[in-house]
């Protein structure tokens, strides 16, 4: 296998594709008009701008540690009309965990008058009734905000109190501010989110609090005061901006997975070409010295481009129509790259048994739909355990796995709805992104060993 | 001269039941280095699928093959290098013109690039596609495309080249060019083996021809010793008016005075017959007091399609 012959294939079939009449229509205009279709169908339609969700919280906060305690009740520091906190007593005594579960059950839609609130709350003491109730689908959503709730959500104030506020302790006072060694600095990590990854409102839920809890953070993280004093504000009466998104929107994730899988069955169809029973030119390819490698990936180097160009015109027009997503359009598009060797096993497995390209197009025409139906990708599909609980989560609840759990869009849809809809923190979407890779790959890996038993080894 | 290829007992059935084709059927034969080996059949003799399980395309129910000592179901890339296909269908890339369809198997047989460029140069040249070499193939006139199918497989520069019907359809001066190609080639110290079931092509190029008949193997010889296997002189072709009763018309012709032998194929009387020209004023006379008019009549010597009806009772092409 010498780089010469990949490239030789590699540029043949580039050479075939650029020259065929189908391939500017299809390569460009396709997408263009797949997404255009559903822009023209959905964009007026607003969809879930003011559902209740229902939260559980189990609330194991223990309050702020006795020595910061007594640093507020210090007569010296609160008495310096330098320094305001805007914390009642009763925050600082009992901890932020009361606090922030009051805000969860004060939120309402800021964007609609006299909306309902976005969480309805039900506080547990033991979290198996809650989960009793969870997976009943009672409740939504279950939160568990574990026993340093209060220390985390300080410790992040301490990193903006270091300079000012430690000094200003040491200096005038002679005293010092007691250090939190190896407290999470991230108030998600103090905070479990438990909840069935399956089941639609809880991710929608999921999403909206991820927002809260980004808020929450960023506002305990906010100082701001002049001169020397500090001050921070904690104020309860906030108001959330949840994305309202059209149903054009909330379907663009969706639509883009879809696009995407779509697009191999042209490049199949022109593979499948070289195949045809009253064919032989392929095998000049099997008498010559190259292995199959050769062929398969100097195709893979054809393809990878093309796909990489219109996975980009898929964003580009779900933008140009009006998308506009809360997170990085760059991490989506990372996402969107897991699903090619997806794509590369449709290809290979569909070319290594067809021979036809009408035959190839009809089933990757209906196959593609049919994939992109199942994983989810237009609505939600119905919950078919297949092994319960065998996917570790951050809750501690394992996942179950789910029927169409194997394909790996399911996954990637997963994953760009949540990163490109709701901006959830990487590590969220790390276990969707994970898996439609590595299901991927070995439905990649699967294809190849098929394709060239079929095309390269078997003979008469 | 030394067996450059060895085939023992090589067999392919297709199909079951009813529907078993054996379309090779026990075929041994040595081919010797730098020769023009022919093989000579029908329609369906089995020839093709002969040549692709020598080549290592097909694989056989039963046999063994030899090439240069080793078994080319083996995938050895020496052995790859060595061998060159010609095959009967058309074999290239038809959205890729003349150039770009040699480049591609030149990189795909690893070829430095200068000497590809040369080799590719001296091919295009070699067949007449100078001036289409940029052309795209699809545009190439039938002849003209397999004029490339030919350079193909001649662009490795390979040790034995197998050559399956390389001029079906061509016109005259098409045919006489490949056939050049050919002949040239056991010169440059190659081995060819060439199909056809066309006895001219086969007389014309082969060292030694296997007439090949429903998967076996009729006679291997020289085509010269071919021909005088069925005896001497030469024939006469009559066409008749009336083509009913013919056999019984040969039947009689045959215990002339003089006449080797006298029968039917395709319509045609045949007479072979020494010194022929003497004794055409009496044949001509018997057929005509038999009630026939004579309508057309050719003299020629024997071919090698007379070596297959005297074998088969069947004309090569039916
Ligand atoms: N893949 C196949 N499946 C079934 N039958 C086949 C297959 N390949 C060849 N045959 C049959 O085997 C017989 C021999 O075919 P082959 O192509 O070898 O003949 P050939 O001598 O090359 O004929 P031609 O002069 O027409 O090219 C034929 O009857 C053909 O129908
Ligand atoms: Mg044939």
């Amino acid at each position: 296998m010498s780089l010469k012959q990949i490239l030789g294939v590699a540029q043949r079939m580039g050479l075939q594709l650029f020259r065929s009449k189908w391939t500017i229509p299809y390569l460009i205009l396709y997408p263009l008009f797949f997404i255009g279709l559903y822009w023209i169908g959905f964009s007026t339609s607003p969809v879930g701008e003011s559902q209740t969700f229902l939260v559980g919280v189990i609330n194991q906060d223990l309050g702020l540690s006795d020595e910061i305690k007594s640093l507020f009740h210090n007569e010296t520091i609160m008495g310096n009309s330098s320094f305001t906190l805007y914390h009642s007593s009763d925050v600082l005594d009992k901890g932020f965990g009361i606090e922030f579960i009051d805000i969860l059950a004060n939120l309402t839609y800021s964007n609609i008058t006299n909306a309902p609130h976005i969480f309805e709350v039900t506080q547990f003491e033991e979290e198996s009734d809650a989960t009793d109730k969870l997976f009943k689908r009672d409740l939504d959503i279950l939160i568990v905000l574990s026993p340093n709730f209060s220390n985390t959500t300080l410790s992040i104030l301490n990193r903006y109190w270091h300079n000012t506020f430690r000094f200003y302790l040491h200096e005038m006072i002679q005293l010092d501010f007691p250090t939190f060694p190896d407290l999470p600095t991230n108030i998600n990590d103090s905070i479990r989110i438990i909840g069935d990854e399956s089941y639609f409102n809880f991710k929608m839920a999921k999403s909206v609090l991820s927002i809260v809890i980004h808020e929450y953070q960023d506002l305990t993280t906010t100082f701001k005061g002049p001169g020397g004093s500090i001050s921070i504000r904690m104020n309860k009466d906030y108001e959330v901006s949840i994305p309202k998104y059209s149903l054009f929107e909330l379907s663009i994730p969706g639509l883009i997975a879809f696009g995407i899988i779509v697009q191999p069955s042209l490049i199949s169809m022109f593979f499948c070409m070289e195949f045809r029973s009253n064919n032989t030119t392929f095998d000049r390819i099997r008498l010559a010295p190259s292995s199959g490698g050769v062929y398969i990936i100097g195709s893979i180097l054809v393809q990878i481009p093309i796909m990489i160009g219109q996975t980009i015109i898929l964003f580009l027009t779900s933008l140009m129509l009006g998308f506009n997503p809360q997170g990085d359009i760059l991490i989506g598009f990372l996402i969107a790259l897991t699903i090619f060797p997806f794509c590369l096993f449709l290809v290979f497995i569909s070319t290594a048994f067809l021979s036809n390209e009408d035959v190839v197009g009809n089933v990757l025409g209906f196959g593609a739909p049919f994939i992109a139906f199942m994983s989810g990708a237009f609505i939600e599909i119905p919950k078919v355990i297949l092994i319960p609980g065998i996917f570790p989560t951050s809750s501690g609840y394992p996942r179950d796995f789910l029927l169409w759990d194997f394909l790996p869009l399911t996954h990637t849809a997963n994953a760009l709805r949540q990163v490109l809809l709701y901006d959830f923190d990487f590590h969220l979407v790390l276990f969707d992104i994970f898996m439609s890779l590595f299901l991927s790959i070995i439905f990649l890996i699967f294809s190849l060993i098929i394709f060239s038993y079929l095309r390269f080894k078997r003979r008469g | 001269m030394a067996n450059i290829i060895e085939v023992r007992n090589l067999k392919k059935y297709f199909g079951k039941g009813d529907k078993l084709v054996k379309a090779v059927d026990g075929i041994s034969l040595e081919i010797r280095e730098n020769e023009i080996f022919g093989f000579l059949g029908p329609n369906g003799a089995g020839k093709t699928t002969s040549l692709r399980m020598i080549i290592g395309l097909l694989r056989p129910d039963v046999g063994k093959i030899t090439i240069m000592g080793q078994d080319p179901h083996k995938n050895g890339k020496e052995l790859k290098r060595a061998l060159g296909i010609i095959p009967q269908s058309l074999t290239f890339y038809d959205d890729l013109t003349v150039e770009e369809n040699l480049w591609f198997l030149a990189k795909i047989y690893d070829i430095p690039k200068n000497e590809a460029r040369e080799r590719i140069d001296f091919l295009i040249a070699r067949v007449g596609l100078t001036e289409k070499r940029k052309h795209l193939v699809r545009t190439l006139s039938g002849g003209l495309q397999r004029r490339l199918n030919l350079i193909l497989g001649l662009i490795h520069d390979p040790t034995i080249i197998l050559c399956d019907e390389p001029t079906p359809g061509l016109d005259p001066q098409s045919r006489v060019a490949v056939w050049e190609v050919l002949k040239d080639l056991p010169n440059q110290g190659k081995t060819v083996i060439l199909t056809t079931h066309f006895m001219e092509e086969a007389d014309r190029l082969s060292d030694r021809v296997a007439i090949i008949d429903q998967g076996k193997i009729l006679v291997l010889d020289t085509p010269k010793k071919l021909k005088a296997s069925i005896g001497e002189g030469d024939l006469v072709e009559f066409s008749l008016n009336r083509r009913d009763n013919l056999d019984d018309l040969a039947k009689a012709l045959k215990t002339f005075n003089g006449i080797e032998d006298a029968y039917v194929s395709s319509g045609l009387i045949i007479i072979r017959a020494l010194d022929v020209v003497s004794r055409l004023t009496r044949i001509l006379n018997f057929i005509e007091t038999q009630g026939w008019e004579v309508e057309n009549m050719s003299i020629r010597s024997t071919s090698l399609e007379d070596v297959f009806i005297n074998l088969t009772g069947r004309a090569l092409r039916n």
